[in-house]
């Protein structure tokens, strides 16, 4: 009876570190008030024998991970060189975004969260609800020019939209910089040169260096119907070379001959081409306390979507759901479509051996009058401050001032796909030199997608982050989804989004 | 009379008296056969009871702090319909989950599904995988060869599994079986993927995974139960020139009752939890968009678990753990009624 008494509770003080250990939190002073160190303060804490440890959370697959690894080796030999010895650890979190975030929002409640992270502003949304997140402010104020940002950087330097897209509000209802941007893509439409090139000429719409550099939505559906009757009569051919001889495809069946990969950015980006001006509020709204509505059943929506639908009718375009297919690239290398929309970080999987790729900006309602608008897509680097001291935060911080630097984005940026978040970056000799090979027979790719990204540049958009902001997308991309690929109508797809959001508690308007 | 009603055995007498006649007659066979007597062995587990207890403690905590505890919280948090899950704010007290999923036609569409795959699968599968086991049992070649092939689908990975569905039921017209259909001018059906698929193709086609998930197990459980029936009996049939059909019904199926309303209960748990094969055939939306046309009881709390965490809508998981406390009292009442049902027909 003894033992029974004294094995029973030590084998639950035995077990009981084990299980406390899930919340561990291994950084000293974790979750201090917060105060902008300087340099010095940090040298003489991050010495060799205790170097300050900056845990940073992404997404990257190895593609991307790869080039990143040595730029941050680099920071912490930068960084050694000074006598502050950081040391980094970079960790991929399964599941994309949406895995990160969900990773962040359950570590939250045991505190096992990361001092550095990427996400997007409906992350930080969350992460300021539940108040993790630190405002940058003060490091890009400050005065120290190791640490702090010029007033010109800020209002010259970073592309201006990429930049908008960080400034939320707080909990206690003030604005702050919540991230620093990052990583940057956007929308582009991919296409098979080789059959498309020789309708837009006999259109007109190539320019003399053989570009479709201002596509509207009309000529698009031309080229598409073109490209239809061409299939349907055998005579959608194109030549190529392999092996160093000359070959002949004949395309024999195309369900659609354009594909639009991302159904929520078809929906929203479309709906602020057809609005009346860049402030009317299409999609969703934020007030001033950070409070967001959806008011995306309106006028404009339902006659975007009409419109679309007699074209989808007319089996000019599809979503790739539609066929059971995840990208419309899967059609393009298949050879079943010609013309695939999407990201730039697609930029490869549209590309193929058996036609020439050319890359163009997405189709425009007009250029001449209207909105023109393209989604601004990335994250942005944040900290955060529970898991965090003030070292590990400035430590954080110079990491994200390094890996946002001119030199270090355009680098980045020509290796991955992304776009530079500096306009000097993308001014840049270099990057110049790399752009300029868009056109070489060696390649170029990447280079051809960042071209047309940027020659969007003056209408990228994003939509204010809120609470639930990531809830609405979810609910808009199964919306639209079931209208083009389950024949739901309009009216109806409409009706069931919104008592699913108003399921969620999200405020919901219909504007008539 | 009085007397009498006292002496009925109540539910959680007749589940103890279950697993004790399930136990006693494994602890029999192994008495038997190591050759000492199982009263011996009982009273020095009684001397020594401290020692069941520490061996027991490991299992038990675990169960505690990974089963027990997380059971009770689901309970606890159903009645706190603003709980939040980042700060463990409880909020006031009140049924407004219960009310919100009992109200929800999603909510009653979801069980309406997983209640049909319990009615279809369950019986169906434990029919083939009897029909197997007494085939398996009764061929001399090849036996091991065979059972080694059925048991196959129970070791093999699930990704595996999930690909080969993905070539026999693709709604492409490269597809196994829409290939089959095209051949006799049947045009292609969608099985699978995320939109297009007719109601009674997707139910087709979960049928037949969980029949095909689960056979293996259960053929498993059948073929050492059948191995263990006494050989006298079919001896003494065999003697009487009884039929097959009459064997089979008479001995084989009373004997192996009690192996039967084990694998009929806990296929069906396993069934009323449908979710993962759902989601690798229809997707994360379980079936044609909005239409969510084939989601099942727990497809729905993991839809509304899925918000808290992917989108920090807090108030939800009171709402999951809602629907996940109401399927588990309809899990158990189900089970209840099964083997209180069963009780005359199931032989020990």
């Amino acid at each position: 009876m003894l033992r029974k008494k004294i094995i029973i509770p030590a084998l639950a003080v035995l077990l009981l570190p084990a299980l406390t250990s899930c919340n561990d939190s291994s950084v000293e002073n974790a979750g201090e008030d917060f105060k902008v160190y300087s340099i010095q303060q940090l040298k003489e804490r991050a010495t060799k024998d205790n170097p300050v440890k900056v845990e940073f959370w992404h997404s990257f697959g190895h593609n991307i991970s790869q080039h990143l690894d040595p730029l941050i080796e680099d920071f912490q030999k930068e960084m050694e060189d000074q006598g502050i010895y950081i040391t980094v650890n970079a960790k991929s979190i399964g599941g994309g975004y949406d895995g990160l975030r969900a990773r962040v929002n359950q570590g939250t409640k045991t505190n096992s969260i990361p001092t550095m992270i990427l996400g997007y502003p409906d992350h930080f949304a969350d992460y300021i609800a539940n108040d993790i997140l630190l405002p940058l402010d003060d490091y890009i104020g400050s005065s120290d020019a190791e640490i702090g940002f010029t007033n010109d950087e800020v209002a010259n330097d970073f592309v201006p939209s990429y930049w908008a897209e960080n400034q939320m509000v707080s909990k206690d209802g003030k604005n702050i910089v919540a991230g620093i941007p990052f990583n940057k893509s956007t929308e582009v439409m991919y296409y098979n040169a080789s059959v498309v090139d020789p309708i837009l000429e006999a259109n007109g719409w190539l320019t003399t260096d053989g570009q479709w550099d201002t596509p509207t939505w009309d000529e698009l559906w031309t080229v598409a119907s073109t490209l239809k009757e061409k299939v349907a009569n055998g005579t959608c051919s194109w030549k190529y070379n392999a092996d160093g001889k000359t070959a002949t495809i004949t395309a024999k069946k195309s369900d659609y001959p354009v594909y639009i990969d991302s159904e929520a950015n078809f929906f929203i980006t479309t709906a602020r081409q057809w609005s009346n001006n860049k402030d009317q509020a299409v999609y969703t709204r934020v007030d001033a306390n950070g409070n967001g509505t959806v008011v995306f059943d309106n006028a404009v929506t339902r006659q975007v979507q009409a419109y679309f639908m007699e074209k989808a009718e007319a089996g000019l375009w599809n979503l790739p759901a539609k066929v059971n297919q995840g990208y419309g690239s899967n059609m393009m290398v298949n050879n079943e479509a010609f013309i695939s929309i999407g990201s730039t970080a697609g930029v490869n999987n549209n590309a193929s051996t058996k036609y020439e790729m050319k890359v163009a900006p997405i189709p425009q309602k007009s250029y001449e009058e209207g909105v023109q608008a393209v989604i601004q897509q990335g994250t942005n680097a944040a900290i955060l401050k529970n898991n965090s001291n003030n070292y590990t935060r400035l430590a954080a911080w110079l990491l994200i001032r390094y890996l946002t630097s001119t030199d270090i984005t355009s680098q980045f940026s020509m290796k991955t796909g992304y776009l530079p978040v500096r306009k000097s970056a993308l001014n840049s000799d270099e990057f110049q030199e790399f752009l300029a090979d868009a056109n070489s027979i060696f390649g170029g790719d990447t280079a051809k997608a960042i071209n047309s990204a940027y020659s969007q540049q003056s209408y990228f958009y994003t939509d204010p982050a809120f609470q639930g902001s990531s809830l609405v997308r979810d609910v808009v991309d199964l919306m639209v989804q079931t209208i083009y690929c389950n024949g739901a109508t309009i009216d109806s797809a409409m009706q069931v989004a919104y008592q699913s959001l108003r399921d969620y508690k999200i405020n919901v308007q219909v504007i008539e | 009379m009085e007397h009498e009603e006292a002496k009925k055995p109540t539910f959680w007498a007749n589940v103890g008296n279950f697993f004790k006649k399930i136990g006693s007659k494994i602890s029999e066979k192994a008495a038997k056969k190591a050759g000492s007597s199982n009263k011996t062995q009982m009273l020095e587990w009684k001397k020594d009871g401290w020692k069941a207890t520490v061996c027991l403690a490991p299992a038990l905590i675990i169960l505690a702090v990974f089963t027990f505890y997380p059971i009770l919280n689901t309970f606890l948090v159903s009645f706190f319909p603003d709980y939040n899950y980042v700060t463990d704010e409880f909020g006031s007290f009140g049924f407004d989950s219960y009310a919100l999923v009992l109200q929800d036609a999603t909510f009653w569409r979801a069980m309406g599904n997983t209640a049909l795959m319990v009615i279809v699968s369950v019986p169906l599968s434990i029919l083939i995988a009897l029909i197997i086991t007494v085939l398996l049992n009764s061929i001399k070649k090849l036996q091991g060869f065979f059972q080694i092939i059925f048991f196959l689908p129970y070791v093999t990975n699930g990704i595996a599994f999930g690909l080969v569905f993905a070539t026999i039921f693709s709604p492409m017209d490269y597809g196994l079986v829409n290939t089959l259909l095209n051949a006799v001018g049947i045009s292609s059906v969608g099985w699978t993927g995320t939109t297009n698929i007719p109601y009674w193709a997707g139910l087709f086609v979960i049928t037949v995974y969980a029949i095909w998930n689960g056979l293996a197990f259960k053929i498993l459980v059948f073929l050492s139960g059948i191995q263990g029936i006494d050989k006298q009996y079919y001896q003494a049939a065999q003697v009487d020139a009884t039929p097959r059909w009459r064997v089979f019904t008479k001995i084989t199926v009373p004997l192996l009752s009690p192996m039967i309303l084990y694998i009929t209960i806990t296929s069906m748990m396993g069934a009323f939890k449908s979710y993962s094969s759902v989601v690798s055939l229809f997707g994360e939306s379980m079936g044609n968009g909005q239409n969510e046309t084939f989601i099942t009881a727990v497809g729905y709390i993991y839809k509304y678990f899925n918000r808290v965490v992917h989108d920090n809508i807090s108030w939800v998981l009171s709402r999951a753990s809602a629907a996940a406390v109401i399927l588990f009292l309809f899990i158990l009442a189900i089970t209840g009624i099964q083997m209180w049902a069963n009780k005359k027909k199931v032989h020990y």
